[in-house]
């Protein structure tokens, strides 16, 4: 808050929203677009001292809306070197105890087109119904004799990757963003009895320990998935978001002892003494502490490290902030990401290999800084995405479709899992789920994290065997 | 008499936030006039046709929440909006299934009678094109029906999960209520012969052949009903729990007064459990920002740097709810995501001029502005010392401000 005297700058910087075309769920949940410009307009304007908190990320370029319609020229550089390995290698065993693993969840969000990230390759049905989105055989890099990934993914070159073919709901298949978002970030492929909280809050719940917080969503303020019972989760915006729990401005400080000492009152308020109201009280009491304990790890954080280590972009950024949170072994168990844009139903070409060239370039060196930091084999990371796209392209786009792919990196079995789509036997031109995303999860719950598929999964679904290495 | 915490407490309960001067002008006044005044409030309502009327600017973001958002903050605000938005929770649709057009028509459906007769707004609700959208009541067909809709009516709006009806009894009301179409483009809801079930069914141990009005008065009917839509705004309200005597005290006020929902608000908020409640509600994320909003000095949505993605930040967005369920009402509302997305928000609005000039920098003077006059003794210390630590005197309100609206004791009503 700043008074009427100071507040030009934080006044200029605040656009109104009214410029928004309307805007899916999906996108509305997001509203960091405008929160972000407004962090950083009121780091630059709530005081010198506050620049040290906030002001150092924002220096760090981010890519506009234009960029990502208009991929770079390095980009489709990038896009065209050869000779990158992707083939499978040996496995890396999990870390043997569960208590340390952590997963980290990228959501490519809007729908990734399977077909166009793990490739079928002499795949004539796909040259002849994708004519202008299609990705030639000599393009691809090396994985199986059967797919050959996407060439902007070659950021990952080095690290074993497993795909699961044919992901999606065997159950019902919806169109709808927000329906097959809702799905899958509740665990429920049938869509029937929604509950409120979401699968990963859930492992949340199952993991939770005497730790402050054990799930972060970034990118994506308070994501559905991780909605807890009991655990603590919490949705940053942007890793900038809690700036004001540890800037050293004496206005900030001042403003953290005084929470910090709410936070630890036991007292009531006079005439108040019922038990239920003693309880939300000492709720209200906790989530000043959690928001306070999650500061610290916040302040922690190794600027300097991630604009060394990680791309210049806003999932550069989020991997960077995620490997930061794994560093410091704060009980952080679930790290979800939000990597948006991949609703590609106009030029897919340009689009889709822009956001798997920071998907690729970002999770490559997650992967790496993980690696040299030593926790390898106790971080796994996994992708999401609501639905796959439809088989035959659209005037140089897709649309939305059914089964889809996920990508996993860390102890897993390099290769490919599940079983692919068929190109032929098609529904209404989707291609048909062959694995249901309940599965998937249950390989994360149970192989991963030693969950009973039933603790999570109303359907208990088994697991994928063979996915996880161990 | 009222006093200056029962004031606070009404205020806060029947509407959204205590603006300048509202506590002043309702203490010493009887306790019992204020509440029958709160229950008076006509509040403000589109009719059926001016709502269909309705034009939007495809352009513009979100009308309809910023809207809503600002009829909260409104300094007439009270028990008609605040009912609103209860309603909008337990007749719950969401704008991703249903557009615009029909959550418009079905938002000020809810404004017409969220204080008038339940009967004929559950009559309007099973019809409203964005419930038939929501619950895929759209296009259900006789031969096979939809049974979405006729689930959720009995288990949330009408009766309570498993409170006396059956599987059977699900199947059936799906046939009784089948037929119902929702033209896409004109949110036109027309009824079509030719698919609905026009044979007789056995619905809650009656064969026969129905209409949606007979459907609709053997729910009401039903010994749990009347208990279980009274209880649901009891929750709301009071939240403290209620046990089988006064929960059937309830049902029967509003099955006296032939399902008027005004003397069952006055049955609640005339007991002396209502003024007890104080404390114990947890403020769901809109209602806090309302409240925060109205407490600062803000009018409006967009003014001072109040935005409505600082409310989406929280995770609780209008017109979408979470499921059918509405949102949960308990006390996850004050977690850490909550206290970081506040955090971010208020320190991004600038305090207006007239707080600013009529506001003293005290911790008492910012505690009663807030309508917390008796916090804990660790809150008022906590104050104390941020007060004493602040050396640029002119952010000293801010300062005070911003904290007290983080305390334990804001965060609660």
């Amino acid at each position: 808050m700043t008074s009427p005297t100071d507040n030009s700058e934080t006044e200029a910087g605040n656009e109104s929203n009214s410029e928004e075309s309307t805007a899916s769920f999906a996108e509305l949940y997001q509203g960091p677009k405008q929160s972000r410009r407004g962090f950083l307009t009121l780091a630059a304007g709530a005081g010198a001292a506050v620049v040290g908190g906030a002001a150092v990320w924002s220096t760090r370029s981010r890519p506009s809306q234009e960029a990502v319609a208009n991929p770079s020229p390095q980009a489709e550089a990038q896009s065209t070197e050869a000779a990158v390995d992707m083939t499978p290698q040996r496995p890396l065993p999990a870390s043997a105890d569960t208590a340390n693993r952590t997963l980290v969840v990228v959501e490519l969000q809007g729908g990734n087109d399977g077909l166009a990230t793990l490739v079928p390759r002499e795949a004539g049905t796909l040259y002849d119904r994708r004519e202008s989105i299609h990705i030639p055989d000599e393009e691809l890099l090396d994985f199986t004799n059967e797919f050959g990934w996407n060439p902007n993914l070659a950021g990952l070159a080095g690290h074993g990757i497993a795909a699961v073919l044919g992901l999606g709901t065997t159950n019902d298949p919806d169109g709808s963003h927000f329906e097959m978002e809702k799905r899958w970030w509740a665990g429920k492929s049938s869509g029937r009895d929604i509950p409120f909280t979401g699968f990963f809050g859930r492992l949340c719940d199952q993991l939770a320990t005497d730790q402050p917080v054990t799930g972060v969503s970034l990118g994506s303020n308070a994501s559905p998935a991780l909605r807890a019972e009991n655990a603590v989760t919490i949705g940053l915006s942007d890793v900038q978001a809690g700036w004001f729990l540890h800037s050293d401005d004496d206005f900030f400080r001042n403003m953290q002892r005084a929470m910090a000492m709410m936070a630890s009152g036991t007292d009531m308020s006079p005439g108040l003494d019922q038990a239920d109201a003693t309880q939300r009280v000492r709720m209200a009491r906790e989530g000043l502490a959690d928001t306070l304990a999650f500061g610290d790890t916040l302040a922690e954080m190794d600027e300097d490290r991630m604009a060394e280590r990680y791309p210049q972009s806003e999932l550069g950024e989020l991997f960077g902030a995620a490997a930061e949170l794994i560093r410091q072994e704060s009980g952080i168990r679930v790290i979800h990401l939000t990597h948006g844009g991949f609703d590609t139903h106009s030029d897919q070409r340009g689009t889709h290999d822009y956001l798997l060239t920071q998907l690729g370039d970002a999770m490559g060196a997650f992967l790496s800084d993980i690696d040299d930091a030593g926790f390898a084999d106790s971080t796994l990371v996994c992708t999401t995405s609501e639905f796959g796209r439809r088989l035959t392209e659209n005037a140089g786009g897709s649309d939305h479709g059914q089964a889809g792919m996920a990508m996993l990196s860390g102890p897993v079995n390099p290769g490919v899992h599940g079983e692919a789509p068929s190109l032929t036997n098609l529904d209404d031109g989707n291609l048909i789920a062959t694995v249901d995303f309940e599965q998937y999860y249950a390989t994360i719950a149970e192989q991963w994290f030693g969950i009973p598929s039933s603790e999570v999964l109303d359907s208990g679904a088994g697991p994928i065997e063979g996915l996880i290495a161990t | 008499m009222a006093t200056q915490e029962q004031a606070a407490h009404l205020l806060r309960r029947t509407g959204f936030g205590i603006g300048p001067g509202q506590i002043d002008r309702l203490v010493a006044r009887d306790i019992h006039d204020l509440i029958d005044e709160r229950i008076a409030d006509e509040g403000w309502a589109l009719s059926a046709e001016e709502a269909e009327d309705r034009d939007f600017d495809d352009n513009e973001w979100d009308t309809l929440g910023r809207e809503w958002i600002d009829q909260m903050l409104s300094p007439e605000t009270g028990l008609h909006e605040r009912m609103v938005w209860f309603w909008h929770g337990h007749f719950t649709s969401s704008k991703e299934k249903a557009t615009d057009r029909l959550i418009v028509r079905q938002h000020h459906l809810i404004r017409r009678h969220c204080l008038g007769n339940f009967r004929d707004f559950a009559r309007d609700m099973i019809v409203d094109g964005a419930m038939l959208r929501f619950l895929d009541g759209d296009g259900s067909h006789g031969d096979s029906p939809n049974e979405n809709f006729s689930r959720e009516f009995l288990e949330l709006f009408m009766l309570g999960r498993g409170n006396g009806y059956t599987e059977d009894d699900i199947r059936a009301g799906a046939r009784i209520l089948s037929g119902w179409l929702v033209d896409y483009r004109t949110g036109d809801v027309s009824f079509d012969r030719e698919r609905s079930y026009t044979r007789p069914v056995s619905f809650l141990g009656t064969r026969k052949n129905w209409t949606i009005d007979g459907y609709l008065d053997a729910v009401l009917e039903h010994p749990a009903c009347a208990d279980h839509v009274a209880s649901r705004i009891h929750a709301h309200l009071v939240s403290t729990p209620l046990d089988d005597d006064r929960r059937r005290e309830l049902g029967n006020t509003l099955r006296r007064n032939d399902w008027e929902i005004r003397p069952l608000l006055a049955e609640i908020l005339h007991h002396d459990d209502f003024v007890e409640a104080r404390g114990r509600r947890t403020r769901q994320p809109i209602e806090w920002f309302v409240a925060a909003a109205v407490a600062v000095g803000i009018e409006r949505l967009g003014d001072h740097g109040f935005d409505l993605w600082q409310i989406y930040s929280s995770g609780q967005i209008p017109f979408y709810p979470p499921n059918v369920a509405g949102w949960p009402d308990d006390d996850r509302w004050s977690s850490a995501t909550q206290v970081m997305a506040r955090g971010n928000a208020i320190l991004n609005w600038q305090l207006p001029e007239e707080t600013l000039n009529s506001l003293a920098p005290t911790r008492d003077a910012v505690l009663s502005h807030l309508g917390i006059p008796d916090v804990s003794e660790t809150t008022a210390r906590a104050l104390d010392e941020a007060i004493d630590a602040q050396t640029e005197y002119s952010r000293g309100l801010e300062l005070l401000l911003v904290t007290a609206l983080l305390s334990p004791e804001f965060s609660l009503v």
